[in-house]
């Protein structure tokens, strides 16, 4: 670990290691609890097929080619954790508690070492899903939400939680434009809905939007219809986004590299 | 009443019983007595240790030895190695009627997640799935004797093992004695909240095993956990 992350009191004082923060008086914080950074945490979530991907990378050229520094943080892209947590999901050995502690592990080593550093440099820190996500995906397989709530609570809070509703039949058209087949994740199969994937598919993808509707009141974010096409939704992000950032203008076409996206359906 | 205060009715058959101490403390040798003596005796019992989970532990070992860890994601891959073995391990054990024992418990977690000052409130609730001990035995030992003990057998000592990362001193051996330190006090802390028992750990291997199997058999009815479960 590198000694920036140490508070000055932490590293000298021996004198004051009789607290030893038992007393609820931390010494070290991973600095998310700063109230202002410089930078901009914006969060878009939404489940897979809900096009939230693809409206990052939009966002992500625009947000540069209008002159923004963009950092972009997710699940499972740790540079401590990610392919560890690749094989684990694969091997399906994860127990319950095991996946919430790896995946909060994975985000807190983004928060720490990317997220926080970019935000106090000004950038812009595009999250591909945050938090809310993770809260959501253990409540439904029954963890407390004070737990999670208490896990999660020194990640930085959004500046703009963005979240892309749509209808569980277009998530599943269009996760089969990309893939052959889903993955257990992505249809609930540990949770035992209903022995037709397609059924626990639908009924997952509701539970899911049930919990995070329920979390709504506490996790303040604006939900956008994303069964709409990639332009239209992309559009509503940019007008989300650019008063935000002090943009009148948020007018935008994508690169020829990026062309096929925008007519995603 | 403290938070460990037994209500003697438990979600499962097993009992659990758990030591803690700092390193040099001879509190893994005390419960391999323990282990051994009720092998031998014919009773269902398991050996668990601290940081041992087959799905994490290499992860650990490979993020300490980058030293890419800050104190929370320390923290949280502990509570990980931990999580594993409760899930697939220490909670199946107790629920089939097994006396698990346990070299070192979430006590270790609170001792090195506070002296690394990660905020105390924070590090109990991300255990709070832990079950609760029936026995919490602290293997208490002045300082300086587990810090000879330890520093006398071994010539390189570990980055993390040393507390190197809390920047407290740049010598391995200083830094070391300090981190050891705070670790015994945040042990003293939780025994004066009543959540540890202590054990004077100066006495003999043997005085010690002695006393040791008097507070288990004070706490855990033996007769429960003959054969077969």
């Amino acid at each position: 670990m590198k000694p920036t992350h140490l508070s000055p009191h932490l590293a000298g004082a021996e004198d004051d290691a009789d607290d030893l923060g038992f007393a609820g008086n931390p010494d070290y914080l991973p600095a998310s609890i700063e109230q202002a950074f410089p930078g901009h945490l914006i969060v878009i979530e939404g489940p897979d097929g809900s096009g939230r991907s693809t409206q990052l990378t939009l966002l992500a050229e625009w947000l540069e080619w209008r002159g923004f520094a963009v950092k972009t943080i997710g699940l499972k892209r740790s540079k401590l954790l990610s392919k560890d947590l690749d094989d684990l999901t694969r091997s399906n050995e994860m127990h319950l508690m095991t996946q919430v502690l790896l995946y909060a592990t994975d985000l807190y080593d983004q928060i720490e070492n990317l997220a926080v550093p970019a935000l106090r440099a000004g950038f812009v820190v595009l999250a591909d899903r945050y938090t809310l996500s993770l809260q959501c995906r253990a409540a439904v397989r029954s963890v407390n939400s004070d737990y999670l709530r208490n896990l999660y609570a020194y990640a930085p809070q959004p500046d703009l939680c963005l979240r892309l509703a749509v209808s569980p039949e277009t998530a599943f058209r269009r996760l089969f434009s990309r893939k052959s087949v889903l993955n257990h994740w992505e249809f609930g199969g540990d949770l035992n809905l209903s022995g037709n994937v397609y059924d626990s598919f639908l009924q997952y993808q509701a539970n899911m939007q049930d919990t995070l509707a329920g979390m709504g009141t506490e996790a303040d974010y604006t939900a956008i219809d994303g069964d709409q096409p990639v332009s239209v939704v992309n559009q509503t992000l940019r007008e989300a986004l650019g008063p935000y950032l002090g943009l009148e203008n948020i007018e935008y076409s994508p690169s020829d590299r990026l062309r096929n996206l925008w007519d995603i359906r | 009443m403290s938070k460990d205060e037994t209500t003697r009715t438990r979600p499962y058959r097993g009992a659990l019983c758990i030591v803690e101490g700092i390193d040099g403390s001879g509190k893994s040798t005390q419960l391999h007595l323990l282990h051994r003596w009720l092998e031998l005796e014919g009773y269902r019992v398991y050996h668990t240790e601290w940081n041992s989970s087959p799905l994490v532990k290499s992860i650990t070992r490979r993020s300490k030895k980058r030293r890419a860890l800050t104190p929370f994601t320390f923290s949280l891959l502990h509570a990980a190695d931990f999580a594993d073995r409760c899930e697939r391990q220490i909670l199946p054990l107790l629920h089939g009627g097994y006396i698990v024992l346990a070299d070192r418990y979430l006590y270790t977690a609170l001792a090195r997640d506070a002296a690394r000052g990660c905020p105390m409130s924070w590090v109990e609730s991300n255990y709070s799935f832990a079950p609760k001990p029936d026995l919490a035995l602290y293997f208490r030992t002045p300082l300086e004797v587990s810090l000879d003990r330890i520093l006398r057998g071994r010539p390189a000592l570990k980055w993390h093992e040393a507390g190197m990362d809390l920047g407290l001193s740049p010598d391995p051996v200083e830094s070391f004695k300090l981190y050891q330190g705070r670790i015994q006090k945040a042990y003293d802390k939780l025994a004066d909240e009543g959540r540890l028992s202590v054990i004077d750990a100066t006495q003999s291997v043997h005085q010690l095993q002695e006393e040791t199997r008097r507070h288990f058999l004070n706490a855990i009815n033996l007769r429960l956990y003959k054969g077969d479960a």
